[in-house]
């Protein structure tokens, strides 16, 4: 699967649930590189913004889309990674907001 | 004739069975294969358990955008800065060099810039770094 193909992917399933991916395409090119990336490492698409443990299990929450995506976005407009943001920024590719991390520290590496 | 049949089809759902059965295990066994215990730069390694340099530090995952879009800034800028890649590193190494980012950045999240000096900037932020490597630079910490 190529970035692009995954980009289309996603978009498709995230527009129902009123999410949208970044309109600053490199950006999300990139993202969606690192995703395959992982894909291709771990087994899955770990969130690429987060240190994987490299265990399915352990790195469960953090699965793009991860757990903390939904409240990150209804709280900052955008997920951790300002891979997907809500229909308010959809078509703005300079909004990259300080999005404070929701994991439990304790979880993980 | 019929028996023949019978006979050929049964092989081939036997080696369809094989190859389903083969292909989940090679699946199984990529996801939990450990990462090779000796990736990454030792002399980084060391360095990110003690981070003391006359140049700035920077922990950071190849993957992140934000840690992508910070190096791109100090490229811009011209700034000497070494970059330590956490996910270069797997097992125990991974993990001690996660410990020392937790001691920057309780919450670990990445990029983490230490400044010659003991300024701390998490995360992309430009004008809190440009203030940190530029603005400051010279002065004492």
């Amino acid at each position: 699967m190529t970035p692009e193909e995954l980009l289309e992917k996603l978009a498709r399933c995230a527009a129902p649930k009123g999410y949208y991916l970044h309109a600053d395409r490199d950006h999300c090119l990139g993202t969606a590189e690192s995703l395959l990336a992982n894909k291709e490492r771990y087994g899955y698409m770990c969130c690429p913004c987060r240190l994987a443990c490299n265990d399915r299990k352990a790195d469960s929450d953090i699965i793009c889309p991860c757990v903390y995506r939904d409240a990150d976005i209804k709280e900052f407009g955008a997920c951790m990674c300002a891979f997907y943001v809500s229909e308010e920024h959809k078509d703005d590719p300079d909004f990259f907001p300080e999005v404070d991390e929701r994991r439990d520290p304790s979880r993980g590496i | 004739m019929n028996n023949i049949i019978l006979i050929v089809a049964a092989v081939a759902v036997v080696i369809v069975l094989a190859v389903i059965f083969l292909k989940k295990s090679k699946n199984k066994a990529q996801e939990t294969a450990p990462l090779d215990e000796n990736s990454g730069d030792p002399e980084l390694f060391a360095l990110g358990l003690n981070p003391v340099s006359d140049k700035p530090i920077m922990y950071a995952l190849t993957t992140c955008q934000h840690c992508k879009n910070t190096r791109k800034f100090f490229e811009e800028q011209k700034l000497d800065v070494i970059i330590i890649y956490l996910d270069d590193y797997s097992g125990n190494k991974r993990a001690e060099l996660m410990e020392k980012v937790r001691t920057y950045n309780p919450r670990g999240t990445f990029p983490v810039v230490i400044v010659p000096g003991g300024k701390v900037v998490v995360g992309f932020r430009k004008q809190l770094l440009k203030e940190a490597l530029i603005d400051d630079a010279g002065r004492t910490a």
